[in-house]
């Protein structure tokens, strides 16, 4: 009751809007007016550098009897209730007596070699070995001398430890030091680098992200090798704790879209975040509108591409998929092949790309509108072929095209489950034996089959899953709005639907980029793509710090003398 | 108004906002009304309206210099206190009420002759306001964005309906080339130039675009670009209608696309330019509301416009049914809407305008003294 | 989080705008099936009423029917099946008319899709003004329907469209009456017609028609007359033209109109002539007599690639009319063995002659016989006059009756076909 009440009073009263600002990605540090702004990376940098400094809380820090810590770790991780934690005791050699140690790593979760060979054997054997004076403090000793391992972090609190071992690390105590050591052994199974599933290109290269978050910023950083190239770790979730890296060009990108992007993932109090795709709806500006907001990818050649243009990538851990921010509506049009191939097939793709999105959303709205509102547009021979293949249809127009559109639906879902190789096949001939069966038995007309067939095609071809899925569903709106007024009913939906994504913005740049608000610059790549060699500049709505990644004769061998004279002079 | 304040635009949006507001009487009645006025010289006609729009907005832009990024309300609140802004808010937003009524009854009407010609009234006119009503929720700046997108595909549909006449034009449509007499040109002419009295909006734009300059670029380029239209639409549809038939059709552009046939397949394509009309007209009529509503909430000194959309939507509606037939709306159209316009849009605006900067004047001096 | 808020409100909003919307039904929609698409209507002097009104429902089983492919049993693939229906009643306007046959007809009348418009010649003779109004101001009415003038009445007329080589007869008329290699009438359609009668500088004209009734070519020999024989091709009305074929209906020639009213005709010949006059002849076979044999014949093809200069000048109130035409030949046939390739003047010179005879021929026709002004010279006239006022005064149609032509024809043979010389041939 409560609900409808509010639903009603949200309806009929007028309540005064939020004074919360949206985010509008102004000019960035360039402009130079923003002293904060300018220094926000310098200000995450001390931010980060004072969280390590930092003393641990009163209940938190690591005590240094031996004892306490034994039963606090055995406490928190349930032992024995809890089987994959394993618990050393031994014994280190210092001085000449022995100090009691123990280390704490989950089974399966850890490569039990390093542990074996770079952490036990040295504490446990080599210890044993150094009989010269030891004048040092065995922290010291400990920590530079008996542990060869790459990664190790002293820390004081426990809370630290915990987190370290419980992300495949092992953490070691030892007794008297009120400090422990935490050494990165992560060693679970996980898959290797293998082929792109959903973006699938013909040329170029074929390597696709895995779910090590490592992995996965490796990869990103052997394509750009530059020192500017900062992997910043979030940690979403307060319980799942997920790793999440933020990738950005530091002298290229706009640092208040850095902060923006901070600021989004530090702000989301939920206990587990578990995927890109849960992140992608945690941090996306509207949640009805149909198109996606962030570019979702897996291959880590286009997330180069994109951050070299001047864009922010998000890794999580556990996801293949990459998100990079912020987008506009035509880059979801465009596709990781689009610079490896040439000048005039890049072209001749694009425009095939949108006539595809163009049948895929208008194509049954527009065949109804025409065929129930219209009919003097329709050539005369064409009309009364349709009229005699109708004669012994017993349905009406919309009800013939929801039944094929909708079985259309079921194939394709039906075809995702399906196991083994019956998976694509069924797709296709179900579609074609259905449709066929369906016209001889009278239940639909020939003409719809084509239709219907078209209109998926065209979805397939759409390079953006997700905003393929949009389309399809909007389909059906202009399906309806076709067949209560014909055109005027579809001019209606390309209407709102144009306001409604004008209104739009993702990450502060507004939805209908180049062409909403008019932007002047040199990017030539927003619906048709002008050739690599005048690839000059980045774009302008994403108000880089540096406009130019290309000189304007950018292929020196071309030029003859008398110009090369000319740029010497003019420099 | 904080949130209102923060909305900015470009040039070139606000350059198609304008030339959308004043172009879009061509897919309704300004060709025939041309030829009405003065037979085969209504081109001739149409020219005078423009130099005399012209010439009046210069004054006024000129009068307009020292008021850098006020509008009109504001200069009228300079001029005569909170009274005279009162009265000018309730000018703008009666003559802004007026057109959008006559324009989404005139359009409703032009959809059922089109398309639909059994629905009633309501059923079409609802669509229109559905959209009108969206999108004045998404706010100013989504549409005049939207505009800056859509209106480069509306010109280019045009050109290609004047383009595709092209087999119809003969040259000696325009003979007698002075048409009904030269003082019936002048003298009609001069009263149309009412047709641009849609620029009265560009004095409600400084908040939004910020400053004289840009004013002046953008009122100049719109008005070129509008008059530049007209003017075309004006002269191709003489030569391709001669004399007496030029005045018969309802819908002069429609019967003009009827016309295009290229070949057994491409014909009767009017259909197509369905899409043309219903967008500029969903773009006039959401400006129009828009700037009506929000008027009205300046002049009353209301924060917030949302909650004013529905009501207003609501009081279009059943006005636009007040006219009983067609031919009343027309009637209304031709004597009051293009005859006195041009009163209300320059001579009202020159006249506050005026008296602001003697206010302004004489307030220096007692200051200087 | 107030755009949510926003967005839960025009959702709501927008969704019981849609409810309302669709319950109150969709009014124009209409299945295409549901329809039944005249392809022509006939207009004729009404026995029982004012008007007999005749149409001709496409048959979609017959036409279409083929390309149902497995849907099971539709129409007849071969031609046998009636591809059309005619439906003739006697009614007071159209419109009522088409009440009447829509409460007869099961499917609803459509009009969008009529092709072509026939009027008889006694309905024509009496006055269409009315009608061609009532067509103009139709929204569904195609303003490039084709008009006729039929010399037989309608509903027989209408009867004996068989198309034999299309399936459908809309395409039957397309091709038929808009093709432009075919010069024997013009293409004249509905918003032609309408401006040209509304217009006070030109008067309409329709394609004249006729149904040939002769079965076998016993027949032929009574069309006609014998002094025809070597006469150019053109000079026949529909119903004389010497063919026999299963085709019956012939469409050759034009009707002229004056106010409204139709006053006469032209036959094939005279329809070049105005078609080259105004500038919408593009190409056809004409068949001279040779200038030095004359029971021989050259046959050339004559195009106008540009329009004819057209000046006029007026002169006490009478009209001087200078037109001058710009024709091409190409040689297509020399019957004797003379050189005329080499010299091609000579032909030039005849040929040019004979059409400046026919054109004349045909000017004077339409001032004294008809006296209305179908090649629209007003229009030049026109341009004489100021302002809207003294044309009017002036009333043109008053003194076309005075008007003097001058016209000249300057020809030029460009080619000859495959031949360049043709070697003589033993006499």
């Amino acid at each position: 009751m409560s609900f409808v009440r509010n639903l009603l009073k949200k309806l009929l009263f007028f309540e005064e809007p939020d004074e919360q600002e949206r985010f509008i990605l102004k000019n960035g540090a360039a402009s130079g007016n923003d002293r904060k702004m300018k220094q926000s990376i310098e200000n995450e940098l001390e931010h980060k550098k004072q969280e390590e400094g930092k003393e641990p809380e009163p209940g938190d820090a690591i005590s240094a009897d031996y004892e306490t810590n034994l039963e606090y770790i055995k406490k928190v991780y349930s032992i024995p209730l809890n089987s994959d934690i394993v618990l050393r005791e031994f014994h280190i050699i210092y001085g000449c007596r022995p100090v009691r140690a123990f280390i704490i790593f989950f089974d399966g979760m850890t490569n039990t070699e390093i542990i074996n060979n770079y952490i036990l054997k040295p504490l446990m054997v080599n210890t044993v070995m150094a009989l010269k004076d030891i004048r040092q403090d065995l922290e010291d000793y400990v920590s530079r001398q008996l542990m060869p391992h790459c990664q190790v972090k002293i820390e004081k609190s426990y809370s630290k430890v915990i987190d370290g071992v419980n992300f495949g690390g092992c953490g070691l105590f030892v007794e008297g030091l009120s400090v422990s050591f935490s050494a990165d052994v992560k060693g679970w199974d996980h898959r290797g680098i293998e082929k792109p599933n959903n973006e699938i290109v013909i040329r170029g290269p074929q390597e696709a992200f895995n779910e090590v978050l490592r992995t996965n910023s490796a990869q990103i950083r052997k394509r750009i090798k530059d020192e500017d190239l900062i992997v910043e770790d979030v940690m979403v979730g307060k319980v799942s704790k997920t790793p999440c890296s933020i990738m950005y060009i530091r002298d290229v990108v706009n640092e208040r879209l850095v902060a923006e992007v901070r600021r989004r993932l530090k702000g989301l109090n939920v206990d587990y975040m578990l995927d890109a795709g849960v992140l992608e709806q945690l941090i996306e500006d509207s949640t009805i509108y149909p198109s996606p907001q962030v570019i979702s990818t897996e291959r880590p050649d286009y997330v180069s591409e994109l951050l070299v243009n001047g864009r922010v990538a998000i890794i999580v851990n556990g996801s293949p998929n990459v998100l990079v921010v912020p987008t506009t509506a035509f880059d979801l049009m465009h596709s990781a092949e689009d610079i490896y191939i040439r000048y005039p097939y890049v072209n001749l793709l694009r425009g095939i790309r949108y006539f595809a999105a163009f049948l895929a959303l208008l194509l049954p709205g527009l065949y109804l509108a025409i065929t129930c509102y219209h009919h003097e547009m329709i050539p005369t021979d064409l009309l009364l072929a349709i009229e005699a293949s109708r004669e012994k249809v017993p349905f009406p127009s919309l009800v013939e095209i929801l039944l094929m559109e909708l079985s259309f639906e079921l194939i394709r879902e039906a075809g995702v489950r399906v196991p083994g190789p019956i998976g694509p096949t069924l797709g296709i001939i179900g579609a074609l034996i259905l449709g066929q069966a369906a016209v001889a038995a009278n239940i639909v007309s020939p003409i719809l089959i084509i239709i219907v067939a078209l209109t998926g095609i065209g979805s397939f071809a759409i390079p953006n899953y997700s905003l393929a899925y949009s389309i399809r569903i909007m389909r059906f709106a202009f399906i309806f709005l076709g067949s209560m007024a014909g055109f005027l009913g579809i001019t209606l939906g390309l209407f709102v639907f144009g306001i409604w994504s004008t209104s739009l913005k993702s990450f502060g740049v507004p939805f209908t980029a180049p062409f909403g608000p008019r932007t002047s610059g040199q990017f030539k790549d927003v619906i048709f793509k002008a050739p690599e060699w005048k690839q000059e500049g980045r774009p302008d709505y994403l108000n880089t710090k540096m406009d130019k990644k290309q000189a304007h004769y950018s292929m020196q061998w071309k030029i003859n003398e008398r110009i090369k004279k000319k740029q010497r002079r003019g420099r | 108004m904080q949130m209102e304040n923060k909305i900015r635009f470009g040039s070139f949006e606000a350059v198609t906002f304008i030339s959308n507001l004043i172009c879009t009487k061509i897919f309704l009645y300004y060709t025939r009304l041309t030829v009405e006025d003065a037979a085969t010289a209504g081109w001739i006609s149409s020219i005078v309206s423009g130099l005399a729009a012209f010439l009046m907005l210069t004054v006024l832009l000129k009068m307009y210099k020292k008021f850098d990024d006020k509008d009109i309300l504001d200069i009228a609140e300079i001029a005569g206190g909170k009274f005279l802004k009162i009265v000018t808010g309730a000018v703008i937003t009666f003559s802004l009420f007026v057109l959008t009524v006559v324009v989404i009854r005139k359009f409703s009407e032009d959809m059922k002759i089109v398309s639909l010609p059994s629905s009633p009234l309501s059923y079409v006119m609802s669509f229109f306001l559905v959209g009108i009503a969206v999108a004045c929720f998404f706010g100013l700046e989504a549409i005049v964005r939207f505009h800056a997108i859509v209106i480069p595909f509306i010109i280019a549909g045009y050109v290609f309906i004047m383009l595709g006449v092209t087999p119809q034009m003969d040259i000696t449509n325009l003979m007698p080339f002075w048409g009904t007499g030269i003082d019936d040109i002048l003298s009609k002419g001069f009263l149309r130039s009412s047709v641009y009295c849609e620029l009265l909006v560009l004095f409600l734009l400084p908040p939004f675009l910020g400053g004289y300059k840009k004013i002046t670029r953008v009122g100049y380029t719109a008005f070129a670009l509008s008059a530049i239209s007209l003017i075309t639409s004006s002269l191709v549809y003489i030569l391709a209608n001669p004399y007496p038939s030029g005045m018969e059709p309802f819908l002069p552009i429609y019967n003009m696309t009827r016309l295009i046939a290229f070949g057994r397949f491409f014909q009767r394509i009017e259909a197509l330019f369905v899409f043309t009309w219903a967008m500029a007209a969903l773009l006039y009529l959401t400006s129009t509301f828009y700037f009506m509503v929000y008027t009205f909430a300046k002049t009353a000194g209301l924060k917030y416009i949302r909650p004013l959309v529905l009501p207003f939507a609501v009081i279009v509606f059943s006005a636009a049914f007040i006219p009983g037939s067609l031919m009343e709306v027309i009637r209304i159209e031709k004597n009051y809407i293009v005859t006195v316009g041009w009163i209300v849009a320059f001579v009202y605006t020159g006249l506050i305008l005026a008296a602001a900067s003697i206010r302004k004047s004489v307030r220096k001096e007692k200051c200087s003294k | 989080m107030k755009y949510r808020k926003m967005s839960v409100k025009t959702v709501t909003v927008l969704i019981l705008l849609l409810i309302a919307v669709s319950v109150s039904g969709c009014y124009d929609q209409r299945e295409i099936d549901d329809l039944a698409y005249p392809l022509a209507v006939g207009l004729d002097i009404g026995e029982a009423n004012i008007l007999r009104m005749t149409l001709q429902l496409a048959a979609p089983l017959a036409i279409g029917g083929g390309g149902g492919g497995e849907s099971g049993g539709g129409g007849g693939s071969s031609g046998t099946a009636e591809t059309s229906s005619i439906i003739t009643v006697d009614t007071p306007s159209i419109y009522s008319g088409l009440d009447m046959i829509n409460n007869i007809v099961s499917k609803e009348i459509n009009l969008s899709h009529a092709k072509v418009i026939v009027i008889s010649r006694a309905l024509a003779e009496k006055g269409i003004m009315e009608y061609i109004q009532a067509i103009q101001r139709g929204r569904e009415f195609r303003p490039n329907m084709f008009i006729l003038v039929s010399e037989d009445p309608p509903d027989e007329y209408l009867e004996h469209i068989k198309p034999i080589l299309e399936s459908n007869p809309s395409k039957y008329y397309e091709l038929l009456l808009g093709k432009d290699y075919a010069s024997f009438f013009e293409d004249m359609r509905m918003s032609d017609f309408h401006l040209a009668s509304e217009t006070d500088f030109r008067e309409p004209t329709a394609i004249l028609t006729g149904i040939n009734k002769k079965e076998s070519v016993d027949e032929l020999a009574e069309s006609g007359n014998k002094e025809y024989a070597g006469k150019l091709e053109g000079v026949y009305k529909p119903a004389d033209i010497p063919i026999v074929s299963k085709q019956k209906n012939v469409v050759m020639g034009m009707a002229v109109f004056r106010n409204g009213r139709m006053v006469g005709t032209l036959n094939g010949v005279e329809s070049k002539c105005f078609q080259m006059v105004t500038g919408r002849y593009e190409h056809s076979y004409w068949a001279f007599p040779d200038a030095y044999a004359p029971d021989k014949m050259v046959v050339m093809d004559i195009l106008q690639r540009n329009r004819p200069s057209v000046k006029a000048v007026l002169k006490d109130g009478k009209a001087l009319i200078d037109i001058m035409l710009d024709l091409e030949g190409d040689f297509t046939s020399i019957q004797s063995t003379y050189d005329y390739e080499s010299y091609p003047d000579i032909m030039e010179r005849k040929a040019s002659e004979i059409i400046k005879n026919e054109i004349t021929t045909m000017l004077k026709k339409t001032t004294d016989e008809f006296n209305s002004d179908i090649c629209g010279f007003g229009r030049y006239v026109k341009g004489k006059f100021m302002t809207l006022e003294d044309w009017e005064k002036f009333n043109w149609p008053e003194h076309y009756s005075d008007t003097e032509f001058n016209v000249q024809v300057k020809m030029k043979i460009r080619r000859t076909g495959l031949i360049i010389r043709s070697m003589g041939h033993k006499d």
